[in-house]
């Protein structure tokens, strides 16, 4: 029987005997179950745990817990061992009776579980891993300490606590916290939060208001949204309920990405349960207030993520934005007063109500503060989501946390904040990571997605791709950006395929300045960025395409090809086997190179004939003998 | 064609105008695409005109007009996945099937998308198939996927 | 409303908080080039022409005039370096979409635009919308609608076939500002081909004249309910 909660104090005397129970529990196994795990096939290793768990009777004596992501995308499946605090990591179906055997049971660490460090040394510990070690979380955290799908967790471990003191206090004093803590919006324009909540809470004395959280997470390699809303939906819930009741509003919804079918379910249960208990509905813990959230699921459209055109698509209408000269915080969905912010914007304000705005303020810069959930991904050997405090070094978020370039590559640069963003070079890497920092450097925070390139990586070619992107998630309505990206897009194309004449980045430039000042919204406002930033710190790049024709980085297809280096060649006939156009085939002189250290001259040496060659790279990936090579 | 279940999909969403991308959803997910009779039935039920509910199918990137494949396959093309060769895979993908992005094969088999970063940024590049994740992608493994693709359509 | 005073190129203008700047610079005379603003329609604010350069003291902003509510004591420059040469950008964009149009052509050269260094098509439609937008937000038949999105943008009936709502009204012609939609009547009926529509026309029982097509006069009897008996019976000039 689910319990309705009146008032704070049972909700606090709930909390006691969840947690009570919670201690009870001898042990408990935490498998991180995102998306991410569920990709490398968590599900069996989950099944497998409940298998083992039930064959020896161990149910009652050691939980299974199955949680949101814990970040480290990189090194799964994951489990986490209480309170032994044990961390494996890389698990397989096949490991799982040996954990329950030794490491639960005895309290012996499996070895090739562990995580390696650099030096060779293994870690038990998530603390001993650098790419832990260095994070501070505060949203993040309770990602790994709850089942995913539990109201009971999120409360055992603090959840729902901000809610009742923030009803004991005048909506103007909520709004007056947030505004101290200096809370700026974390789906990248950084606008202050508290402000915001300000404006809507005035505006339109007396009409109906609304209260949005943008869960539609368009940024290409951004998907801390998405890690919050399936591992921790009730933080984000809380928040938005905080909110709702400092600018009056009775009604939310939570604009999620259809293409997260776990976030839709998590948060659809979270609401659920949430309402069964009274956390949201009608009269809230007997404070009179009122507050209902519903879920809308977007439609694949990036321009959603501006806060007009997700207000015209949750009318029913097409993802058009519309001029801002006049703000949704006063007129936006139904012309209403409307306060949207993103899933960590949310997620961060039950902790600022429980923790006070001056313990928050003190985290982060002078004009950035708390902590920024980033997902660094690409060409990095630790793929994951780190939460850092804002100030942070980049340098020290993708090579301490981050572990650096695999394959002993370079690093050449790093992509930030989305499609609107800009590429970072590595003379910039001590940058602080703040708002203010990175637009300094012509790119921005954005939602906090950190793409990570190497020296294998074309400049030219990623604003080339950026370009695309934007081109093609354009809404069309207004004329520099539905005409102006496709054109800027052309000459890119032009340049990447050898086609670019002198004059090209002038023209490029020349264009920039009329989309951003012109388009309508901010997806063309700053979808010159990418370009502008790649010519910026990587001019010579540009250069080569157009003048000497060449790809320094090996990338654009039409500026390369594919040739046999003839003494690494062993006959071995892979290339010749995978290759889909008979590109790759045998000449009649004997192979040069050496299959373990023996020279077998009856296999035939191969070549690549160019001009069927459709540099589709998988003899390159095929073969074993370095004899194939980008030139 | 059977349009009752578009009065039910109407009716679990509240018949509300704010629903409309929900709804269209559950409705290409009862017919796996778009007809024009569920389409005319749903701008009945939600008092929203047919121009206005067309304009909606055709402007997001979920909806098709036309049938989809009985396997959806989805190359991701979000940052990460570019950036370790998801457009090498793109293509060996079209060429296998000998169809494009966006399109579906002739005997109704497959329908290729693309999609703009599914958030596995680890598991770059990815492919989906039918919901199921197909992660760290390169020139075999998708080859092995085009071949198990052909398979079920036999 | 109260009045307001706001300078426009160096000079004092009074105007109404609120009124669009679009509304207050063509009070004084001062030419403003649009593609998509339309005194019966709701400012859309697409075709960006109408740019003009916001004065913020120590920085500036470019806005659009058609749209943007003046406020005491704003300061514009409708003719700045800046203005000019962004105008001069956007115009070459939509001429090379709508390159043998010729009130495009005829704007670009007010410009200062000659030909556009893009490669070039030959659009009628420059997708400002005002047949959509005079379709719903004038006659509220809600008939027509944009398809697609981004450059695959275009303008359209439900399904690309019949619009099954339109009355034939012709509005979305007579606004066209480029002519781009056609109609066309003989004797006893309207076409208008773009929408794949058809209409028998309606006839005045005194004259005989052509009226209306009969659909849009059903549409209208539906809403003037104090209209004497018999007023759709009659043209114009017999009533």
């Amino acid at each position: 029987m689910t319990q309705i909660l009146k008032t704070g104090k049972e909700l606090d005397a709930l909390r006691e005997k969840l947690k009570k129970q919670r201690e009870s529990v001898k042990q408990t196994i935490t498998i991180c179950g995102g998306t991410g795990c569920h990709g490398y096939g968590c599900q069996k290793v989950i099944d497998a745990f409940r298998q083992e768990l039930a064959s020896r009777k161990l149910e009652k004596e050691v939980e299974l817990r199955v949680s949101g992501c814990h970040g480290f995308c990189e090194r799964g499946p994951l489990a986490l061992l209480a309170p032994s605090g044990i961390f494996y990591q890389r698990i397989d179906v096949a490991d799982v009776p040996a954990i329950i055997e030794k490491t639960v049971m005895k309290g012996e660490l499996i070895d090739k579980l562990l995580y390696v460090l650099e030096d060779g040394k293994k870690a038990a510990h998530e603390k001993e891993v650098p790419f832990y070690a260095r994070q501070n979380r505060l949203v993040f955290a309770n990602n790994q300490r709850i089942n995913a799908d539990s109201i009971e967790d999120y409360i055992a471990v603090g959840g729902y606590a901000a809610l009742p003191k923030a009803l004991a206090m005048k909506p103007e004093a909520v709004i007056d916290e947030v505004k101290k803590a200096g809370l700026r919006g974390r789906g990248g324009g950084g606008f202050p939060t508290g402000r915001k909540w300000e404006t809507v809470r005035k505006a339109q004395p007396g009409e109906k208001r609304y209260v949005i959280c943008n869960a539609d997470e368009g940024d290409p390699g951004a998907y801390m949204d998405r890690s919050l809303l399936e591992g921790n939906p009730h933080s984000v819930i809380e928040g938005m309920v905080i909110g709702a009741y400092a600018i009056g509003a009775n009604e939310g919804y939570i604009y999620v990405r259809n293409e997260y079918p776990l976030a839709v379910k998590n948060a659809r249960i979270a609401l659920d349960k949430a309402r069964e208990m009274g956390l949201i509905g009608k009269n809230i813990l007997g404070s009179g207030f009122d507050f209902d959230i519903i879920i809308s699921r977007g439609g694949g459209a990036f321009v959603c993520g501006e806060s007009t055109a997700l207000m015209a698509s949750l009318e029913g209408k097409i993802g058009e934005p519309r001029a801002k000269y006049i703000h949704t915080a006063e007129y936006g969905l139904w012309n209403k007063p409307s306060c949207l912010n993103n899933v960590e914007t949310w997620a961060n304000v039950p902790m600022i109500i429980n923790n006070g705005s001056e313990w928050y303020s003190k985290i982060g810069t002078a004009t950035s503060k708390g902590t920024k959930i980033f997902s660094v991904v690409g060409k990095i050997k630790n793929t994951g989501l780190v939460e850092v405090p804002m100030g942070v070094k980049l340098r020290e978020i993708i090579f301490d946390m981050g572990g650096g370039i695999p394959n002993g590559k370079k690093f050449k640069a790093v992509q930030t904040g989305g499609p609107s963003g800009g590429c970072i070079p590595e003379s910039l890497l001590d940058l602080p990571v703040d708002f203010d920092e990175l637009t300094k450097a012509g790119s921005m925070m954005g939602s906090g997605g950190l793409i990570v390139m190497d020296e294998n990586t074309c400049m030219v070619d990623i604003a080339r791709y950026f370009t695309e992107f934007l081109s093609e998630e354009s809404c069309g309505k207004c004329v520099p950006c539905r005409e102006g990206v496709r054109h800027m897009l052309e000459i890119l194309n032009r340049i990447c395929k050898g086609e670019g004449k002198a004059g090209d980045v002038e023209l490029l430039e020349e264009m920039s300045e009329a989309i951003t000042d012109a388009s309508l919204c901010a997806l063309g406002g700053t979808a010159p960025n990418p370009v502008l930033s790649t010519i910026r710190y990587f001019r010579n790049e540009y250069d080569a395409h157009i003048l000497e024709k060449r790809c320094p980085a090996g990338a654009c297809k039409a500026l390369i090809n594919y040739s046999v280096i003839d003494k690494n060649c062993t006959g071995c006939t892979a290339c010749a086997r995978v290759c889909p156009t008979q590109a790759a085939v045998a000449t009649d002189k004997p192979a040069q190179g050496a299959i373990k250290g023996k020279v077998n001259p009856k296999l035939k040496m191969h070549k690549i004939i160019d001009e069927k060659c459709i540099r589709c790279n998988m003899c390159f990936e095929a073969c074993k003998y370095d004899a194939v090579q980008i030139k | 064609m059977d349009i009752s279940h578009v009065d039910k999909i109407c009716k679990d969403h509240g018949n509300r105008q704010d629903q409309l991308i929900g709804i269209l959803q559950d409705v290409q997910a009862q017919y796996r695409y778009l007809p024009q009779k569920p389409l005319e039935r749903v701008s009945e039920l939600l008092g929203i005109p047919i121009a206005q509910v067309f304009s909606v199918a055709t402007f997001f990137r979920a909806f098709s007009l036309e049938p989809r494949g009985k396997n959806v396959c989805q190359v991701c093309m979000g940052t990460a996945c570019h950036v370790r060769g998801a457009q090498r895979l793109l293509e060996e993908i079209e060429r296998g099937f000998g169809i494009v992005a966006g399109q579906t094969t002739k005997d109704a088999n497959v329908t290729l998308e693309t999609v703009n970063c599914v958030g596995a940024c680890a598991l770059g590049p990815v492919i989906v198939v039918n919901e199921e994740y197909h992660g760290r992608m390169d020139g075999t493994k998708t080859a092995k996927l085009i071949e198990d693709l052909k398979t079920k359509g036999e | 409303m109260s009045k307001i005073t706001i300078t426009i190129d160096g000079e004092k203008v009074e105007a109404t908080a609120g009124e669009m700047l679009m509304d207050v610079c063509r009070r004084k005379g001062i030419f403003i080039p649009t593609l998509c603003d339309h005194k019966d329609l709701m400012p859309y604010g697409v075709c960006r022409i109408c740019i003009v350069e916001w004065d913020r003291g120590d920085w500036s902003k470019m806005i659009t005039s058609c749209n943007f509510p003046v406020k005491e004591g704003q300061v514009f420059r409708t003719n700045s370096e800046k203005v000019i040469r962004e105008r001069k950008m956007i115009m070459e964009f939509t001429l090379a979409r709508s390159s043998k149009t010729p009130e495009i052509i005829e704007l670009a050269k007010i410009l200062g635009v000659e030909s556009s260094r893009f490669p070039t098509q030959d659009e009628g439609c420059i997708l400002c919308g005002m047949c959509i937008r005079a379709c719903s937000e004038v006659v509220e038949a809600n008939a027509i609608g944009f398809a697609q999105r981004g450059s695959h943008r275009k303008i359209s009936s439900p399904f690309y076939h019949e619009a099954t709502d339109c009355i034939g009204c012709g509005s979305c012609s007579y606004i066209c500002p480029t002519k781009y939609i056609e109609m066309k009547e003989d004797a006893d009926t309207r076409t208008l081909p773009i929408w794949n529509v058809t209409f028998e026309m309606a006839k005045c029982k005194k004259c005989g004249q052509k009226i209306a097509p009969k659909k849009q006069i059903e549409f209208l009897k539906k809403r003037a309910k104090n209209l004497p008996e018999g007023w759709f019976d009659l043209c114009q000039n017999c009533r």
